[in-house]
C-alpha cells in the first residue's frame, strides 16, 4: 500500500495541528512507502512540465493533473476515502477531494509570500509532499509567517516557522487569509514535490 | 526629438493599453543627476511579506530630471502633465514588490478622469537580467519594462491596471537595482 494513514497517530497529529503556530499546520514524516520514492523521483524526468512565472512564482510545474502513472497512484491514494477521512480527522476540516500538481523547484526558483486563494470556498487544507531532492539542495524551505494586524491591515510580518523539505515528508496547513507562506529560493540543487489542496 | 524618443512616442500610442519603454529617451546628463541624487538619498527598509521587500526614499527629485520626464510623458499622452508623487526604490537580492504594494502606494484611479501616467527611470549602474517591472490587467501581464541602466517605462494607469516588480534571485549577486518612480497626472 503506497500510503496507509492507519499508521498515522491521528490523535497526536490533530493536537499538533491545533497547537501549531503561526497557524494550524502539521508535518507527517514517512508519508509513503519508502520503496516508492525512487520511482516517484524518476517520474519527474518523464512528466511534461512548463516553467511557469507569475507575480509570486517561478517554478517548473506539471499540468493540473499529472500524467505519469506513479503520480496518478499518489493522486488516487490521496483521493481515497481512508486518506480523506484521516486528513479530516487531523485538521477538523471535512475534505472530500484533492487537487495535485507536480513541482520541480530548480536553481533560482521560488514562491513568494502569499495566502492561498480559495475563490470558490473549496480549498480547505494545503499540502506539500516532498518526494526528493536533486544534488546538494540549498533553499526550498517552507516559511510560515506570523502577521500582526491593526485596523484589519497587516502591519508586521515575520517568519515564525521554517519547515525543511525533508524527503518523504508531507506538510499540511490551513487555507485562510492569514496563512501567509513562501518557498525560499532554491540556490543549489532542486526540490521535487507533489502539492495542492484538500477540498471540501 | 531624437529617433529613440520618436519611436517611444509611436509605440506608446500604438497599443490598446498605452505603454512603451526604451533607452536613450532621457539625456545622459539627467540620468547622471538622478543617479547622484539616488546615491545621496537616505533609504529606509520596507518589509511586509505580502507586499514586498525593498528600500525606498522620498528624497526630492532634481528639477532637470522632473522636467525631462514630464516632457516625455506629455509627448506620449498629448496632455499637460505634472508630478503628483514620486519614490526612489532600491532592490537587492531577495527583494520584490507585489501588486498589493502598488495598490497601497498609488492613488485611486477614477474612470471619469484622464488616466495618470506611471513613469519609471532606471538609474542602476548594472543590468541584472531580472527585476523586471510588470504591468497587468485582469490578472494578465500586458507590458514589461526590463531592468537596464537608463531604461524608461511609461504606462497609462487606467482602472484595473496593476504593477509588480519581479523577485531578484541569488544570480544578481551584489547588484543593486535603483529606480525612480513618478506618478504624473493631468494638470
Amino acid at each position: 500500500m503506497l500510503l496507509d494513514p492507519r499508521r498515522w497517530n491521528v490523535e497526536r497529529l490533530r493536537e499538533s495541528w491545533a497547537a501549531a503556530s503561526p497557524f494550524p499546520h502539521v508535518a507527517i514524516d514517512g508519508f509513503v512507502e519508502p520503496a516508492a520514492l525512487s520511482q516517484l523521483v524518476a517520474a519527474f524526468d518523464d512528466e511534461p512540465a512548463d516553467n511557469i512565472q507569475d507575480e509570486i512564482f517561478d517554478v517548473m510545474a506539471s499540468a493540473a493533473q499529472p500524467a505519469h502513472a506513479a503520480f496518478r497512484e499518489v493522486y488516487d491514494a490521496l483521493s481515497s476515502v481512508v486518506v480523506l477521512d484521516a486528513v479530516s480527522a487531523v485538521t477538523q476540516h471535512i475534505v472530500r477531494g484533492v487537487e495535485m500538481r507536480a513541482y520541480a523547484y530548480l536553481l533560482g526558483h521560488y514562491l513568494l509570500p502569499h495566502a492561498d486563494r480559495d475563490l470558490d470556498g473549496r480549498r480547505a487544507v494545503a499540502y506539500a509532499f516532498y518526494v526528493g531532492h536533486l544534488d546538494g539542495l540549498a533553499g526550498g524551505e517552507l516559511d510560515l509567517y506570523r502577521c500582526d494586524l491593526a485596523g484589519g491591515e497587516i502591519v508586521r510580518t515575520e517568519v515564525a516557522e521554517t519547515i525543511h523539505p525533508a524527503e518523504n515528508r508531507c506538510v499540511l496547513f490551513e487555507v485562510s487569509p492569514r496563512s501567509l507562506h513562501r518557498v525560499r529560493e532554491v540556490t543549489a540543487g532542486g526540490r521535487l514535490s507533489l502539492a495542492g489542496w484538500f477540498a471540501r | 526629438m531624437n529617433r529613440a524618443t520618436a519611436e517611444l512616442v509611436t509605440a506608446f500610442g500604438a497599443v490598446t493599453f498605452r505603454s512603451a519603454h526604451g533607452a536613450s529617451v532621457v539625456s545622459e546628463g539627467a540620468i547622471d543627476v538622478a543617479r547622484a541624487a539616488a546615491e545621496a538619498a537616505r533609504f529606509e527598509p520596507f518589509d511586509l511579506a505580502h507586499r514586498g521587500r525593498y528600500a525606498f526614499s522620498d528624497a526630492r527629485v532634481p528639477e532637470p530630471v522632473v522636467t525631462e520626464l514630464v516632457a516625455l510623458g506629455a509627448l506620449c499622452t498629448g496632455r499637460r502633465l505634472g508630478l503628483r508623487q514620486h519614490r526612489w526604490v532600491r532592490m537587492v537580492r531577495g527583494d520584490y514588490a507585489l501588486e498589493a504594494d502598488d495598490a497601497a502606494w498609488v492613488p485611486t484611479v477614477s474612470s471619469d478622469t484622464s488616466p495618470p501616467l506611471d513613469v519609471t527611470l532606471d538609474v542602476s549602474t548594472r543590468e541584472t537580467g531580472e527585476a523586471e517591472v510588470v504591468f497587468t490587467r485582469g490578472g494578465a501581464a500586458f507590458f514589461t519594462v526590463a531592468q537596464r541602466p537608463g531604461e524608461v517605462g511609461l504606462v497609462e494607469r487606467s482602472p484595473g491596471v496593476a504593477r509588480y516588480e519581479r523577485y531578484l534571485t541569488h544570480r544578481v549577486g551584489d547588484a543593486q537595482v535603483v529606480r525612480l518612480r513618478l506618478w504624473l497626472a493631468v494638470l
